[in-house]
């Protein structure tokens, strides 16, 4: 054996390493021809899994895959699939002696006539077979006047979750869908930014919007897939156009109905002090004295969800905040722990629970249903910081509460409520200080300025 | 005799045949992957059976801290089994007797665990009733306890993404009414 030879061996074993690479790879790239984008027959029989034949007398290819052949001929931009005949968008091109059929084909075609769906990816100019199951999507933004649409369509049927809806955000995931084609461009209309992300679950839309905006609407058609989300900036235009105007963005001067919540009640007693004191006792006391406070503005009207030692189930309080049309809601706790060192006011705003429990998608046509009801309160997430922020400027003030910091929780308190709300825990009965504080009415009441002046600025910032 | 020259050409054909046979069967398994290279979506990878060795284990545990702002983590030593379920239930049980050093214990008084089982990524942690009817606390307690738990299982196992809290066996609305336990508690939500 001679040197050369073990060389060469050697050379096979590198370049074989290599090849895995190529051997393995899902994705065919495309090429450009004529200003279009074009892939071989090959590439597009081994995607298809099809049996390939060439005429080259007739110049006639044929692709054969789950039962349907597929007739090409070179020079033509007419493909015919048993008796049904498509026109691409560009002919069938013959390239160093092999047909090149255009990425239309697969990407329009192919969904019409066979089941399986492959994605286009014109950055990295490659397409893939995509899993079963799976389905390509396009995205489009048009607008015209006061009007942005957003349009997606589907290769078969979508998973659509519309996360959140609010003039902040809007981000909508579409389940087990794989983005095909260029995604839309960044700026169009009253969109202001759009993001699409994509991973193993499906897409992610997100999007920001123009302040000018004030209603949207959604829609879901079937055959062909469909789903569009438009955004309006004319509130004249809206009712007729069927849109919906963004609940809990309130044009000037709307903030009217404040909804105060003591926490517990009745049977429920909640946290236990030092000296005996009772979490329910204490919560409605400051809840009566913020309400008589904000009362006497004038300005605003307050609903409490209790008024007395009654039990009240979390959704009914959330029923009523809800139903007296409520554009504010804060619920009031006090806090305990098991070491007495615990102390100071805790702010709590609403964060919905990740997890399975996903939304249901969108019915077959007509308007979406939107966030599960439990999740109401994310909707209102900037508004809901932003009074958080002003109450505790003001608790750190004049209160004597130490401020423990803020929190992003599923509070129970704050499920359902359909508007910027926040739990305020107002110190420990745990701890001897606050327990003081809590129980002297002068301090207690000092508390309980503090949070309704917190909520009079945030009325005030957000109607300027 | 053989000569010297001849079993050095011996040897060298020999490393030639392995190295043409590791070609072929990277070849193969290559091409064989190629062609199941489609996955069938949602088969579930089966789980390797578990060896159960008693030994002693560095297992991570988090309490409250004492002025309740944050968990502190401590490492412990125990002895248990590698067996996911019957380990668990031996941390949990650590979490459960307190901490040696710094921090605090957020359980109510007389709280136990009665059971804890590892199913299809979700840990269920079942508790006396001490755990509801005994507890006084407010939302910064309910808090920690329920952090303090979904961290030390999310720290201890990591295949785990799910927590199930559980009083004598049945799931609850909460412990204290300030967080709703109703469903599975995802491990990225109370970091």
């Amino acid at each position: 054996m001679s040197k050369g030879t073990v060389f060469f061996v050697a050379l096979l074993f590198i370049l074989l390493c290599l090849c895995p690479s190529f051997v393995r790879s899902d994705a065919r790239r495309t090429t450009r021809l004529q200003g279009k984008d074009y892939i071989s027959i090959n590439d597009a029989a081994l995607l298809l899994d099809a049996t390939k034949f060439w005429k080259s007398e007739t110049r006639k290819a044929v692709l054969n895959s789950e039962g349907k052949k597929i007739r090409f001929t070179v020079g033509s931009p007419i493909v015919a699939v048993g008796d049904q005949t498509f026109v691409m968008r560009a002919p069938v091109l013959f390239v160093k002696g092999v047909p090149h059929v255009p990425v239309d084909f697969l990407v329009d075609v192919v969904p019409q006539v066979l089941k399986k769906r492959v994605a286009w990816d014109p950055n990295a100019r490659t397409v893939s077979l995509l899993r079963e199951g799976t389905v390509p999507v396009k995205m489009s933004v048009e607008s015209s006047g006061d009007f942005t649409y957003l349009t997606i369509e589907g290769q078969g049927k979508m998973g659509f979750t519309p996360v959140s809806v609010s003039k902040e955000s809007v981000i909508l995931e579409l389940d087990n869908a794989v983005l095909s084609g260029k995604p839309p461009s960044g700026r169009s209309g009253l969109v202001r930014q759009l993001l699409v992300s994509q991973s193993a679950e499906g897409v992610e839309i997100r999007m920001a919007l123009d302040s000018r905006t004030v209603g949207y609407l959604m829609k879901r058609e079937a055959e062909p897939e469909r789903v569009v989300v438009g955004f309006t900036s004319s509130e004249e235009k809206m009712k007729t156009a069927n849109f919906v105007p963004f609940t809990g963005e309130l044009s000037r001067g709307e903030y009217q109905v404040v909804v105060l919540d003591a926490g517990h009640g009745g049977s429920d007693g909640g946290a236990r002090g030092r000296s005996g004191s009772i979490e329910k006792d204490v919560n409605l006391a400051v809840a009566k004295d913020v309400a008589n406070l904000i009362a006497k503005t004038g300005t605003l009207h307050v609903v409490l969800t209790r008024e007395d030692d009654s039990d009240q189930a979390a959704e009914a309080r959330a029923e009523k905040a809800n139903t007296s049309a409520g554009d504010i809601f804060v619920s009031i706790h006090c806090d305990g722990y098991s070491s007495p060192d615990a102390h100071g006011y805790c702010l709590e705003v609403y964060k919905a629970p990740s997890g399975p429990e996903l939304p249901p998608s969108g019915q077959s046509a007509g308007t979406v249903v939107m966030t599960p009801w439990k999740n109401a309160a994310e909707k209102y997430a900037r508004l809901s910081f932003s009074l958080s922020r002003a109450v505790s400027d003001r608790l750190d003030g004049d209160s004597g509460l130490k401020g423990m910091g803020l929190r992003r929780t599923p509070a129970i308190s704050l499920e359902g409520v359909d508007m910027p709300s926040l739990v305020v825990s107002c110190g420990f009965l745990t701890n001897p200080d606050d327990e003081g504080l809590l129980l002297d009415p002068a301090s207690r009441h000092r508390i309980a300025s503090a949070i309704a002046e917190g909520i009079g600025q945030f009325v005030k910032e957000e109607t300027r | 005799m053989v000569s010297s020259k001849q079993k050095g050409s011996k040897r060298l054909n020999l490393v030639i045949f392995i190295l043409v046979c590791l070609l072929a069967i990277l070849l193969v398994v290559t091409l064989a992957k190629r062609r199941g290279a489609v996955e069938k979506p949602g088969a579930p990878a089966t789980k390797p059976s578990e060896e159960v060795e008693v030994g002693t284990k560095s297992v991570l545990l988090f309490f409250g801290s004492e002025d309740g702002t944050e968990l502190v983590e401590t490492t412990r030593d125990i002895t248990a089994p590698s067996e996911s379920s019957t380990l668990l239930a031996s941390i949990v049980k650590e979490l459960v007797a307190g901490p040696t050093g710094k921090g605090v214990a957020v359980l109510p008084a007389g709280t136990q665990l009665r059971s804890a089982y590892v199913a299809d990524k979700t840990a269920y942690l079942d508790f006396s009733a001490e755990l509801k009817s005994r507890f006084s606390g407010g939302s910064t307690e309910e808090f920690l306890i329920i952090s303090s738990m979904v961290r030390t299982v999310a720290a201890n196992f990591p295949e785990v993404s799910r927590v199930q809290i559980l009083v004598e066996g049945n799931s609850i609305d909460s412990i204290g009414g300030h967080y709703d336990l109703s469903e599975p508690l995802s491990v990225y939500d109370w970091q």
